[in-house]
């Protein structure tokens, strides 16, 4: 299945720029949230997570179409 | 006394005098400082049901203990008078280097009473204190008026001022310092302009005593290292505030086209990469700040040209997304307008919103505005910012504020507001804590006044469920005196809610008692500090009573408790606020008609 991957600010930096934060990814069934931004090499206590804009259960699994984004958790504006 | 000053500069602006007032111990320690002792003046020296813009109305500038101290972002002063756009009490917070300058004159406080015949300035260099004419200046906006004024005192001094805006009494003008930070909510602007008070000019040579000098430097340089080297890699010093539409718009809740929804569009092209892309020169900082968040910019692109400091989040809010608007050049050329006219960002953008959609709903004729006003048109926002500026045409309606302006026709209802103040840029039905604020906080919708998207959105110092209502009471109860507590002591909130609280989601003030203790040495404890802020709140929620608020203005708009988000992630959502007020006032240990009980009044030495 397919997700969306949006990553917020200074995360974009863990895609090649052109990227700009976005890329659509394939993964297998059962997959999280935090596997995918592990494996990026993001930090996760230092990250607000969110799928489909909403903070996940830790083991929630993600759905075809699920929106993944993930920002530095700093401070606000 | 270390810490304050204890001294009290009040200017009689009638009678063209001043005095200078000392302040005891005990009332500095009970009230802490800044927003703390100036709520307290005011209940001592006026009315709260005087009209705004009358000479009775007291206006304070308040520094707290920290300010001008050795701690990073010590350097925030506080504006609080009664407020003309809502009625209520303002409580507007600027940094920039003015509050570090003012802290130099000796004096914790200067207290502004009654109106001068002729526009004047004031020149406070230590202990002399000069009433000077200003017509002129009276009329310039305020970069031009900043420097005539430093031409005439110390070009190495610091102003804060009004623009237009203020002298015009517009309801939402701002108090501008270094040209370019603000003191912007409320209508403090208009609050001086009725003064005929022009602008503060500061300089001096006092710094406060501290109490444990080489624990207050040690402390201070591990923070400022520690912080300055984190603040490289962080949004903030990469993007500015800038950063967040990204972040509310993904979670539902940013402003589109007066709260009509959550999600906008044209969030991609009005973000923080985006102005690094096309504006950005570099980050700029406050007197010694080691966060370096705010913008120096500079538009080249026709139609737009100008140059100075932002857009910030909430500017990006209200006057992009709130307006329908997706051009960065024509949200930052209006930011720049703001700051030179001297009006609030938000005020001004979600009061051109309102009418925005109150035209396009046919209830606004054309005729009155004078031409079509529709969501999106980015030339129009940026000409009804400088008619609301001037009073001009139909910005002279909008000068009055959404609330009034939209009463005027009748539907109040579209007015995105609390207590008349205008939202700030995160809808409540997405981040239910924020609703509970805007509808308690005792200035009216303002995310400053304890801000508990910190925890919703932004997972400082921990990811709490926004769309949950419970605990958001007691969550609320103690942001709100922990922004009383920041306010009171001259930090930055940047800096404040990550570092000087403990990692926990219902802030205990260690660090903050530690930094208050070196300086001061009054002997805080969390306990007693977080007393003294509570004091603090519940004597401005008096002084909202006694101006005539009751439980019927702890309210929101009927789009919030009414008309749920229809996309999103809060899809569906609409706030709760009849659950969560009666608790609210539980916590608050109020009555059911929001009252602050004898009980409560005498555990605070209020009664």
């Amino acid at each position: 299945m397919k997700v969306q991957l949006k990553l917020i600010a200074s995360y974009r930096d863990f895609l090649p720029p052109e990227n700009e934060g976005r890329v659509e990814i394939e993964i297998s069934e059962g997959v999280t949230a935090v596997a995918i931004l592990k494996d990026l090499g993001i930090q996760i206590e230092e990250s607000v997570i969110l799928v489909d804009g909403r903070s996940p259960n830790p083991d929630e699994t993600l759905q075809d179409g699920s929106v993944v984004s993930a920002f530095q958790a700093t401070a606000g504006g | 006394m270390n810490g304050w000053y204890g001294k009290v500069l009040r200017v009689n602006l009638t009678n063209q005098t001043y005095i200078i007032e000392t302040v005891d111990s005990q009332f500095a320690k009970d009230y802490i400082g800044g927003r703390g002792w100036a709520i307290r003046y005011l209940m001592d020296g006026m009315d709260p049901k005087v009209d705004a813009l009358s000479p009775e109305n007291m206006l304070i500038f308040a520094t707290g203990p920290l300010t001008g101290s050795p701690a990073p972002t010590g350097n925030r002063y506080m504006v609080v008078t009664k407020s003309p756009l809502t009625g209520v009490l303002s409580n507007s917070n600027s940094g920039g280097d003015f509050p570090t300058w003012m802290k130099r004159t000796g004096f914790d406080l200067f207290i502004f009473e009654g109106r001068a015949e002729e526009p004047v300035y004031l020149w406070i260099n230590d202990d002399q204190v000069e009433i000077r004419p200003a017509g002129h200046i009276w009329g310039k906006q305020v970069p031009e008026s900043t420097d005539i004024m430093l031409a005439e005192t110390n070009p190495k001094a610091k102003v804060a001022c009004i623009g237009p805006a203020g002298e015009r009494l517009v309801k939402v003008a701002a108090i501008m310092n270094d040209k370019d930070r603000a003191a912007a909510r409320s209508g403090v602007g208009a609050v001086m302009g009725s003064k005929n008070l022009k602008g503060v000019v500061v300089n001096g040579t006092h710094s406060i005593g501290m109490a444990d000098l080489e624990g207050m430097k040690k402390l201070s340089l591990s923070m400022q290292r520690e912080i300055g080297e984190a603040s490289k890699t962080s949004n903030l010093r990469i993007y500015g505030t800038a950063y967040v539409p990204d972040v509310t718009n993904e979670m539902g809740i940013f402003p589109t086209r007066n709260y009509q929804s959550g999600r906008f569009e044209g969030a991609d092209k009005i973000n923080g990469p985006a102005l690094n892309a096309s504006f950005l020169i570099r980050p700029g900082a406050c007197y010694r700040c080691p966060i370096a968040c705010n913008r120096i910019t500079k538009v080249d692109a026709p139609g737009y040209e100008g140059e100075g400091e932002g857009p910030e989040y909430e500017s990006i809010g209200a006057l992009g997304g709130a307006c329908g608007v997706d051009n960065l050049a024509a949200i930052t050329k209006a930011n720049y307008l703001c700051n030179e006219l001297g009006i609030d960002t938000i005020s001004a953008g979600m009061t051109i919103a309102c009418a925005m959609e109150m035209y396009e709903e046919g209830i606004i004729p054309e005729s009155d505005i004078g031409q079509p006003l529709n969501f999106g048109d980015a030339d129009s926002m940026i000409t009804f910012v400088k008619k609301m500026g001037l009073r001009e045409g139909f910005g002279d309606k909008l000068a009055e504020g959404s609330y009034a302006m939209a009463e005027s026709y009748g539907h109040p209802e579209f007015s995105i507001s609390a207590k008349k103040l205008e939202f700030p840029g995160y809808d409540p039905r997405g981040a239910k804590g924020m609703g509970l604020l805007y509808a308690t906080s005792n200035v009216g919708a303002s995310h400053m006044a304890g801000d508990l998207a910190y925890a919703e959105v932004f997972g400082t110092p921990k990811k709490i469920d926004p769309l949950t209502i419970e605990h958001k009471p007691e969550l609320i109860a103690r942001f709100e005196d922990a922004f009383t507590l920041i306010d009171s002591s001259g930090l930055c909130v940047f800096l404040a809610v990550r570092h000087v609280f403990d990692d926990d989601v219902m802030l205990w003030p260690t660090r903050l008692t530690e930094l208050m203790n070196l300086t001061t040495g009054a002997g805080y404890s969390p306990e007693s500090l977080l007393k003294a802020a509570e004091r603090v709140y519940n004597l401005e929620r008096m002084f909202l009573l006694e101006a005539g608020i009751t439980r019927e203005d702890d309210t929101l708009p009927p789009r919030m408790l009414e008309e749920p988000l229809r996309e999103g992630p809060a899809a569906g959502h609409t706030v709760e606020l009849d659950v969560m007020l009666p608790l609210f006032y539980k916590v608050r240990g109020w009555d059911e008609n929001g009252v602050p009980t004898r009980e409560k009044l005498h555990e605070l030495d209020l009664a």
